[in-house]
Order: C-alpha cells, then structure tokens, then sequence
C-alpha cells in the first residue's frame, strides 16, 4: 500500500481521503492550519497522524494530495516536489499561469507523478460525450454550451469560508465550477483559442469575488460556445451540457448521453470501463455551511476514486499516453489556468482576450 | 378605414396583412416581385390588387400607409418612395442595410412628418411584455445577468427551401437578422442600451455540401454588456436537432424573472419563494393564428408564418392606426420607432464586426 498525507481538513477529508482509500492508498497523515480542527478530523476519518505543517509527515509517505486554497497550494506543491514525493493538487491550480508553469517546471524536474484534481474527466457522461464528439458522430462541432444555475449562494448571508469571498485568493464561481468546465472543453473539443467574460456579482454583499460568469469562447479547431453559470440563481436549476454539430446534436443529462441527427434521437450506451462507484455522500453531520453543501451530493466521489486510481497507477510505473480519459497532469493545471486568467483579464478590461498555447 | 398598401407576398400576407385589417386598416393593394405568385397570394388572403409596382399602388386612392416586408436591403428604395409621397411606413426588421442607412431612413422619415414604426411585434408579446414591465418595476432587485437562448430544429436539414436573399449574408439573411433583431430590441426595452459585444455567426448545418450558396449564419453567440450594468447572453441556432430550447431569465440581486418557454406566463422567484405573475388587461392580446396551410409551401415559409406572434402584430398594428388617426393609443408597451430601428441596427452591426474580427466592438450610445 502506498502511503499518502492529505494536506486540507474540509474537501480533502469528505472526498480525498475516502477516494485514496476506495484506490487502495493508506492515508498516513492529515495535514491542517488549525491543530483542533486537524485532530478532530483525524479522529473522525481514522487517520494515524495529524499535522499542521506538510513538512513534518513528509518522512512517513510517498505521495501527497493537496485540498487548500489555491493561493496556498504552490508552497505545498513546491515543498511535495523538492521532497520527492507525488503530487495530485487540487484545481484552480495556482494563483495564475507563471505560477502554474513554475510548479510544472517543478515537477518535471523532480520527475515525480503530477496529478490535478480534475476529476470530473472521469464522470461517465463527461467522458462518454467526449468519446462521442471524437468520433465524429455529430460531424465537426460547431457550436458548445455548458449551463448551471443554482440556488446555492443565493441567501445573501450563505456562508462560505472567508479565502473563498475573495478575489484576490482564488476564491469565487469562476475557479469554483468553471475551472472544471474549462478542462472538460479542452478535453472535449480542443485549445482554447479566446474568449469574452463577464463575472457578476448577482448578490450584493461584501465578497470581493464572483457568484457567476458568462464566457464567450472560441476554440483554435473553429468551435464556439458559450459557458455561464450562476450560483445565486433562485429561479428553477438549469443544468445544459450539449455540442451541436453538422450533422447532428449531442448532449448529457447526468450520465445519460444522447445524440439526435437525421436518424432521430437515440440513447449513447457507455462501455463498461467507463462506469465508477455510486455517490456516496460525506457524513451529514460535516456539512455546515452552504460551501460544505457543494460536496454533499457525493458524485464526485465516483470520479475521484478513479482518479486516484489513476494516480495509483502512475506510480506503480504505468504509461500515461495509454489512458482513457487521460487524466489532468500539471500541464493542463498550466492551460487551464491560461484561460481562466484570460477569462478575467476580458472581465475586467470588456475586451476580448487571446489565449497564448 | 385607413387605407393600407402591404408590400411582400409571404410574411406580408401571412401575418401583415391580418394584422391590418384585424386593427381596422383597409388593406388595397399588395405588391410582389412575381407578378404569378403576387395574384395567387393576393386571391388566396382576399386583397382586392395584386401589383408588382410599388409607385403605382402609392398612387392609388385613399392609401394613406404602406406596410413593408420585404428582404432589408430592399427597405431603404421602399421606405424612400413611401416617405416622398407622404405615406406612413411600418417597416420589418432587420431595418436596413447597416446604422448608416437606418440613420438616413429615420431622418429622412421625421422630415416627412410622418408615422414611422418598425416591425418588432413582440415588444407586445404577453410574456416579453410582462417580464419586460416586471424588471423595470423591480421584481428581481437590481438585474445583473440575462440570458436568452432559443434552440429551434427548423433549419437543421441542409436541404431546407430558404429564398435566395435569405441565403445571402450580403443581402442581409441569416438567423441573426431574422430572430436576433428581435431579441436586441427585447434587450434593449427591458434592461437597457447595449455598451459592447462580443459574437461569433454559426454555420451549423453543412449546407456547403448541399448548396455552395449559402452564406447566411444559421445561428449565433453573443455576450453582451448594458449602460445598464447587466451582462447577458443571447445564444440561438435554427439548426439543432437536439431538444428544444427556450429560455427567457434575468436574474437580479433579489431574485430571478423567467418566461415559461414562448407562452404568456411569467415567473419570480425571490426570498419568499416562486409566484406567477398575473397577465394585467392591457397586456392581453388576441390569440395566435396561422394563415391557410395551403400557402406555407416552402421551409422558410412555415419558419415565418407559424402565426404565434398575430396577437403583437395585431397590437403594433393598432398603434400605427391610432398614431395616423391621432387617436388615444393603445395602452401598454410603446411600438419601436425607426429611432429603435437605428439602435438596433447599430447592435446588429456591432455583432457582425464582432464576429467577423474576433473582438469584443464597442456600441455608440443611440440617439432616441
């Protein structure tokens, strides 16, 4: 069993630890900034040692999964790696793109396995839809829209922890849920090329970061799109992930894929590979604030057990090249950051803004 | 009865002509290019000439307005005889070739002294109209973010009958022009004046393979931003063989405003929970209807002539009577003007720029 601290007592408790064990990893350490909190979770979640430094349980492991603000995950990232320890770090990867490119520098050199907790490549209906936008069963994908509303920060009062209010912490909607959207796009339908944003702040209150985005995209292989979400939506939730084509429309409703052209409209079977584990939701009694309540669906847990399958496997010496989903390396935690600092360039300047590959 | 010549044989027949006679206009005359399919339509909607002049059905007795409908880059020769010999003039959208013409249309139409309206009936649409009414009045607070999304299957099939301009983006076609120019002149009226967009024209339905003609858009994606603070998405493809989509929302700092699809009923949800708002008497208009089925031959055709918007054609009819007759108007929403036609036009403008140089283009702040 390969030994791995966890460095993160909220997201890193409710879904990494559950899905490093689900892949057989034995957790060896919890990591937190605050000692109680830390102790009482290690407790909860039978983890033998509890720490709020990474330095000090570094000797015990060999591998690392990090769930803090990503403000804070370069310091971590850079102390994993000089220590020669395995990385998966969790997404929006860093503060912006040179920090990003550094700590893939890092890595690389270190030549240790590099994850980024991108799990929702491994959904099934994620996946599947990429699968069937590969094969050219829509003919060339000319136009891609990814919807959420929800209701979840509606309450102006909703509770979320104080590094996520802010802007300047990497906190809000955009690093949030669209970072995982951007990541889907490029793995679905290619580089991005540019794009147009807004990020409003539908409800007044003190949070210098965004409870929504609208993004405007064009792709480097001709597709456009459209990518908006909001958080503060008391109106009916809207879920919308669907390509249209030239010769027909693809698009997913949970883990149901469905693709209609001039034959009809007719269900996409996923092959057997692509199935993971039911959600399975964290203990109730965790859930406080309306931030906890993103993760108390537990659906991602399926997807992250995958995922740290994946991480399992890399180094046990398998070869990336031959996955499918091919998880998110550091170099996509690189990308991805590119185009959400474009994203809110073009927000706050109202001009369109290239993305540099 | 006011005396009115309609000028184009298919939405001009289809709904124009109905529209007329249904707020008391005396429909003489209508005018087409073919003079075999201008008799047919003619006979087949009860209008008593069928020409294929438009200087001549000017001069005919006791018309006193001329209704166009014709492709747009044929609206500025039509509006210029209309207005030089002293005629009303309601215009379809889009309105011109670009703001310039519009620019030089409105001029020249309030020097005539004239009634100048523009075809953009759904500012009387019952649910456009209600949730437009609802915004202002502050059901949903501050509004912060808007998004209109229409996904239609009537132009998936690259065979589809569309008429030669229609499949000329230089001659002003395109779903663009056709149903965007209405969801601009919905924005504008509900949540304020476009400030910048962002947009890209799709090309969905691979009709190169079928006909090289085609370069018209067959929908589109625009991010846009408002005087207002709000920004928005106005997303639409004629071309997607997925289910519908129809999707009308503002959401705004105490809550959210939505139309159930393309219906009448309109929706808030705030602190308190979700209500529906009760349609007020002057909002009501008269009930949809499609001309005979006999005459809608061609895809284009059954895609214009779907008599949903009958009732708001209806209503902006009765505006443009009661300005002629310098009557009490109807009450509820004011009909857009060729003022509003050049507003509009310098949105679609900007769009097309947008999408064209791959930028974010800067609106002028229209002069009404």
């Amino acid at each position: 069993m390969t030994a791995v601290a966890v460095v993160g007592t909220g997201f890193g408790c409710l879904t990494h630890v559950r899905a490093l064990r689900a892949a057989g990893f034995e957790v060896e350490a919890l990591v937190g900034r605050d000692a109680t909190k830390t102790a009482a979770r290690a407790e909860r979640f039978s983890i033998p040692v509890a720490a709020t430094t990474l330095d000090e349980v570094l000797d015990r492991v060999e591998a690392v999964t990090i769930a803090t603000p990503p403000s804070t995950h370069a310091q971590l990232v850079r102390t994993a790696v000089a220590a020669g320890k395995h990385v998966l770090c969790e997404k929006p990867f860093a503060c912006d793109a040179d920090q990003a490119r550094e700590l893939l520098a890092r890595a690389e050199e270190a030549n240790v396995v590099h994850l980024l907790g991108t799990e929702f490549r491994f959904a099934p209906g994620q996946a599947l839809l990429a699968r069937v936008v590969r094969s050219g069963a829509i003919g060339e994908a000319r136009l891609a829209t990814f919807v959420l509303h929800i209701p979840l920060l509606a309450d102006p009062h909703a509770e979320v922890p104080a590094w996520w209010s802010d802007a300047t912490q990497g906190g809000g909607w955009l690093g949030a849920q669209a970072s995982h959207v951007v990541d889907q796009i490029r793995v679905t339908l290619g580089e991005f090329a540019r794009v147009s944003a807004s990020l409003p702040h539908v409800v007044e209150r003190g949070w210098s970061a965004e409870d929504a985005y609208i993004v405007h995209f064009e792709l480097v292989g001709g597709t456009v799109g459209m990518m908006q979400s909001v958080a503060s939506d008391r109106g009916p939730m809207l879920f919308g992930t669907r390509v249209v084509g030239t010769r027909g429309t693809v698009w997913v409703e949970g883990d149901r894929v469905q693709i209609a052209d001039a034959d009809g409209t007719r269900d996409i079977t996923a092959p057997q590979e692509l199935a993971v584990a039911p959600p399975d939701p964290p203990p109730a009694d965790l859930m406080h604030t309306a931030y906890d309540l993103l993760h108390s669906t537990g659906i991602d847990l399926g997807p992250y057990t995958r995922l740290a399958e994946v991480f399992r496997d890399l180094i046990a010496g398998s070869n990336l090249t031959e996955l499918d989903p091919r998880p998110a390396t550091f170099a996509d935690g690189v990308a991805d950051m590119a185009v959400l600092d474009a994203i809110r360039r073009s927000a706050r300047d109202g001009e369109t803004v290239g993305i540099v590959a | 009865m006011t005396g009115v010549v309609v000028v184009g044989t298919g939405f001009g027949c289809f709904t124009h002509v109905r529209a007329l006679r249904a707020a008391g206009f005396d429909v003489v005359a209508v005018v087409g290019r073919d003079p075999e399919k201008t008799t047919r339509r003619a006979r087949a909607f009860d209008v008593p000439r069928a020409l294929t002049s438009v200087p001549l059905a000017l001069s005919l007795a006791d018309v006193e307005a001329v209704s166009i409908a014709t492709p747009p880059l044929t609206h500025g020769v039509i509006v210029g005889a209309a207005l030089d010999a002293g005629k009303h003039v309601l215009c379809e959208k889009p309105f011109a070739r670009d703001a310039p013409e519009a620019r030089s249309l409105r001029a020249q139409a309030e020097r005539s002294g004239v009634v100048h309206l523009l075809g953009t009936e759904f500012r009387f649409d019952t649910g456009q109209a209600l949730l437009a009414r609802a915004v202002r009045d502050g059901c949903v607070g501050q509004p912060r973010l808007a998004m209109l999304l229409l996904h239609v299957p009537v132009l998936a099939d690259a065979d589809a009958e569309l008429p030669d301009w229609w499949r000329d983006a230089d001659q002003g076609g395109g779903w663009l022009g056709a149903h965007g120019s209405q969801v601009i002149d919905q924005v504008r009226v509900t949540l304020g004046e476009f400030t910048s967009v962002s947009a890209s024209l799709l090309h969905v339905a691979d009709r190169a393979v079928a006909d090289t003609g085609v370069t018209a858009d067959d929908g589109f994606v625009v991010h846009f931003r408002l005087d207002s603070g709000v920004a928005g998405v106005m997303q639409s493809t004629a071309a997607d063989r997925g289910p519908m989509v129809i999707e009308t929302r503002v959401i705004g700092t105490d809550g959210s405003a939505w139309i159930d699809g393309l219906g009448s009923t309109v929706r808030v949800s705030d602190a308190d929970g979700p209500r529906k708002l009760a349609v007020p008497p002057d909002l009501v208009t008269a009930p949809p209807g499609s001309p005979p089925a006999s005459t809608l031959e061609t895809t284009y055709e059954q895609m214009i002539g779907h008599g949903l918007d009958l009732g708001a054609y209806t209503r902006l009819a009765e505006h443009f009577r009661a300005r002629i007759k310098g009557v009490e108007p109807p009450p509820g929403p004011q009909p857009a003007t060729f003022a509003d036609g050049v507003a509009d036009m310098a949105v679609l403008d900007a769009m097309r720029r947008s999408a064209t140089e791959h930028r974010t283009v800067a609106v002028p702040a229209p002069a009404i």
